[in-house]
């Protein structure tokens, strides 16, 4: 299900962490597509996660 | 990665930008106000950088925001909260998980990313330390009692030999950290050493059919090219964190205390 970084924001502040990007893992290997690592992505740009893709929070631990 | 991303003049990078507009609202709600841009932490009157501060923490008039963009010219307010709702799904706080973490390799930096991992893991949790180094044995217990969370393995051993890192049931370890021997070697035969190191990695993990997690420190820029054909998670190269680090602070000054 696609989804924009908005909501990706909003549901990391109800757990009190601010979301600044995300990993796709299926480009993790790839030096080209930086690792896969997105930060500071266009937040009205929609994004289909799978489960083992991560997202880059701060958080305290 | 994320660090080196961070840091370097390419992409972006981390600004701090006061925005009279916001001052009144709190951080939890300003988290949305930009589409290209990505707020991160707030800096107060007294120069001290917070992180991550509590969602409900008002901007200030005199405060500066700890900002991810482009360039410092391309700050704009132009957020509109186009939220999912129905995508949001509430998890249930995690349990502390037990985390088991082998370190192979040592160099003085090791004592130092001990404590700081303590920091991190839940009590309980289990960390092995396999070195080729004499003198690190005999500070082990000193680290241990320094450390609140870890109990600490240690075995002596050559980390690039392939029977070795066999009996080290690799697989059962959440993270996997391969610091090189840059105290006792030249930067290259250290390098060399990690590569060996994870290439012999990888073919456990294939045969294994398990994922490993694996962060590797690389002295030299240019080894980790090479590098990306052993397919580490994520590499460290202190020596051109700290140079990026060192510019972006020439930078802008208030950017060291975003950094420590």
């Amino acid at each position: 299900m696609p989804v924009n970084f908005y909501t990706v924001i909003e549901s990391a502040r109800r757990q009190g962490k601010t979301a600044i990007g995300y990993r796709l893992m299926d480009l993790a290997h790839q030096a080209n597509a930086a690792y896969g690592v997105v930060l500071n992505p266009e937040k009205a740009q929609t994004i289909s996660f799978s489960s083992a893709d991560k997202v880059i929070l701060l958080a305290e631990d | 990665m994320i660090y080196t991303d961070l840091m370097d003049f390419e992409g972006d990078e981390i600004y701090t930008s006061a925005i009279p507009s916001l001052v009144g609202k709190t951080y939890g709600d300003i988290l949305s106000a930009f589409n290209k841009n990505c707020v991160m932490g707030i800096i107060h009157a007294d120069a001290k950088a917070i992180l991550n501060p509590p969602m409900d923490t008002p901007i200030l008039g005199d405060d500066r925001l700890i900002i991810i963009g482009a360039d410092d010219d391309q700050i704009h307010l132009d957020g509109k909260a186009e939220l999912q709702e129905n995508l949001i799904v509430s998890f249930n706080t995690q349990q502390p998980q037990i985390e088991k973490t082998i370190l192979l390799g040592w160099n003085w930096r090791g004592w130092r990313a001990v404590h700081e991992l303590d920091n991190y893991v839940s009590s309980g949790s289990e960390l092995t330390i396999v070195a080729n180094c004499r003198e690190l044995q005999a500070k082990i217990p000193t680290l241990q009692e320094e450390l609140k969370n870890q109990k600490i393995h240690f075995q002596s051993g050559n980390t690039t030999d392939r029977q070795l890192l066999d009996s080290l049931h690799l697989e059962e370890y959440s993270h996997i950290i391969i610091l090189c021997y840059c105290d006792e070697l030249d930067p290259q035969k250290a390098d060399a050493k990690t590569l060996i190191t994870l290439l012999h990695l990888r073919d456990i993990e294939q045969r294994s059919g398990k994922t490993f997690s694996i962060v590797s420190e690389m002295m030299d820029i240019r080894n980790r090219n090479l590098a990306e054909v052993a397919q580490a998670d994520d590499f460290i190269v202190s020596d051109k964190l700290i140079s990026l680090l060192l510019t972006q602070v020439s930078e802008n000054k208030v950017l060291n205390s975003v950094f420590y």
